[in-house]
């Protein structure tokens, strides 16, 4: 998570302090900061002797497989029982999973990193389900000329609900990301922290009252319930 | 003095149809192998996966029932020749082999040894290789299935059926003959003496299991035409404990022998002459590489070409142009949404 403007340098946000935990944010990073890696050593120089959380990436799910190119798809994930959707094309587990990976490739290095720097303790945090497909999401779409061109270049010409891929399909993406950031976690000596309670409808969705104005985030509501749930996770956690 | 060589057609005698100006087209016999608008799956050897792209470069159709999912397509890619066919069913070397195909894939015949568990993976020994193998035996089961599926449906979509005959030798199994396309253990799996056991596949079991084969698919489509050939590339090994040469010309033999049989019971099935173009004493040497087993691509382009000049097609001679990938504009579509909710908050 980073902000925009370099020129001002990394900002810091002071989020909580009960006195047993306190929680600074460093801003949001931008494309430049994490593709130099400046962003990243920042939060290590914070991190010596403390917890250090983070969100990477996460919303490849979404954004990844928005629109419904070549039909629906499913995915058997495993402990799943039930048989796929009628008519949907059934991707090996194990492709989903090579798909997710190579956006997570350098996330143990950063984690190795936040070791190295001292952090007392890492914790990689879920991050928002995705929304369900609504005129909201629609509209959304329909409003950014990216969004249009990238739909253009999947053969969507005109961005309708029948052209978004179905939620079923994208929580299954979901939830296959969150494995795989639990794996990742327990592999680099880090925990994972679920998705706060209450957030998602019965489908799974991101209930529309904790999503922000774009296709993928959460917004400040969320932000407050994943505040509390880091603050109970690293209770419950504490060393 | 009259007698039958005296008026024999063209082609007939060897001095001149071999010795001097051999020309490859002088043995398109008949009328096109494939007529205007014909869909064509096909099978075989890997070398049956090199015609393909020549076939659909020519503007040919061919039948694509099993591709990769579009969204998962960079990742997608298998091994093998499982993507370089009809359905993924990779290469096929024997006539058992297709024949079980189409017996498991219309339920009839379902293996005993129909999967090996190999760390954490679930792996299909009829497609060993696949790389992209099954995570629990739910999704094996529902993966095959799927599969076995696709095959059908090749089947049914396809107007003419290529199928390019490889080897007669073959492991099956001992429990009920299932005929593995590698040995257990050399791709996948462990060879066990007490379940496998080796097979070299006589002229009259080969042709049963062809003609077998292919009533099964004329089955599923009672229209469906065949063209047969003999791949030219020579054995990779023998477990024949003999010199592989003569292990190669024993099975190339069968092969061929096998294909004149199936054409001559089966009025919809034509033989295209592959074998004899590359392997023929008409071929130059450069029609295979130094491993003297590989053919070159010349000796591809000569085949093909006659190949397509049968059909009443031209040759490209380019590969089939790549679908447009998306995965630059949906990684850049990420970066834009997270660069927007940046500078979102740091505009608050």
């Amino acid at each position: 998570m980073g902000d925009g403007n370099e020129r001002e340098g990394p900002q810091h946000d002071h989020l909580f302090d009960d006195g047993h935990v306190v929680l600074t944010r460093l801003r949001l990073a931008t494309r430049q900061a994490r593709a130099d890696g400046s962003y990243w050593r920042e939060f290590a120089g914070l991190a010596a002797g403390k917890a250090a959380a983070l969100c990477w990436r996460g919303n490849q799910h979404i954004i990844g497989a928005l629109f419904a190119v070549g039909g629906d798809f499913d995915v058997m994930v495993p402990g799943d029982t039930e048989a796929p959707a009628h008519g949907a094309t059934l991707v090996p587990y194990s492709v989903v999973v090579k798909w997710f990976d190579t956006s997570l490739s350098t996330l143990p290095g950063v984690l190795h990193q936040l070791h190295t720097a001292g952090a007392r303790k890492l914790v990689v945090m879920a991050t928002p389900p995705p929304k369900a497909n609504s005129t909201e999401l629609l509209r959304i779409a329909n409003k950014s000329r990216r969004y249009i061109e990238t739909a253009r270049r999947a053969g969507v010409e005109a961005i309708s609900l029948d052209c978004l891929t179905s939620l079923r399909s994208r929580y299954k993406l979901w939830r296959i990301l969150q494995m795989r950031y639990a794996q990742m976690a327990v592999d680099c000596g880090a925990t994972y922290m679920r998705h706060p309670d209450g957030v998602q409808d019965e489908d799974g969705a991101l209930l529309p009252v904790f999503g922000s104005g774009d296709i993928s985030h959460g917004n400040r509501a969320y932000g407050e319930k994943l505040l509390h749930s880091l603050v109970t996770h690293l209770k419950e956690t504490a060393v | 003095m009259d007698h039958p060589y005296k008026n024999a057609p063209p082609g007939s005698l060897w001095k001149q149809a071999v010795s001097q100006g051999f020309m490859a087209e002088d043995l398109i016999d008949g009328p096109p192998l494939l007529g205007e608008g014909d869909k064509v799956m096909s099978a075989g050897s890997c070398f049956a996966a090199n015609i393909v792209p020549w076939l659909e470069g020519a503007g040919i159709t061919y039948v694509w029932t099993e591709r990769p999912h579009p969204l998962f397509a960079m990742t997608h890619k298998e091994a093998l020749s499982y993507h370089k066919f009809s359905a993924a069913y990779g290469n096929i070397y024997t006539t058992r082999h297709l024949k079980q195909l189409m017996e498991r894939a219309l339920g009839r015949f379902q293996p005993a040894e129909d999967r090996w568990h190999v760390g954490g993976r679930v792996i299909d020994p009829y497609r060993p290789g696949l790389a992209f193998a099954a995570s629990s035996d739910f999704e094996f089961d529902l993966l095959t299935r799927q599969h076995l599926d696709c095959v059908v449906a090749a089947v049914e979509q396809a107007d003419v059926f290529i199928f390019t005959l490889g080897l007669t030798e073959a492991w099956v199994s001992r429990q009920d003959g299932a005929v593995f396309p590698a040995c257990p253990g050399t791709v996948a799996g462990t060879f066990e003496p007490d379940l496998h056991a080796f097979a070299n596949f006589s002229m009259g079991q080969v042709t049963a299991d062809l003609m077998d084969a292919l009533a099964l698919m004329r089955e599923v489509n009672p229209r469906l035409r065949i063209i047969l050939s003999v791949s030219p590339v020579p054995l990779v090994a023998t477990a024949m404990r003999k010199h592989v040469l003569l292990s190669n010309t024993y099975s190339k033999s069968v092969l061929r022998v096998a294909a004149e049989e199936v054409i001559r019971r089966l009025p919809e099935a034509r033989y295209f002459p592959a074998y004899e173009i590359v392997t023929g004493p008409q071929a130059p040497h450069s029609f295979f590489e130094a491993d003297r087993r590989e053919p070159s691509e010349e000796a591809i382009r000569t085949v093909m070409g006659v190949f397509l000049t049968w059909c009443g097609r031209k040759m490209s001679g380019e590969a089939p142009q790549a679908q447009a990938e998306v995965s630059d504009a949906v990684e850049a579509l990420i970066d834009y949404e997270c660069e927007e909710a940046a500078a979102a908050v740091s505009r608050k």
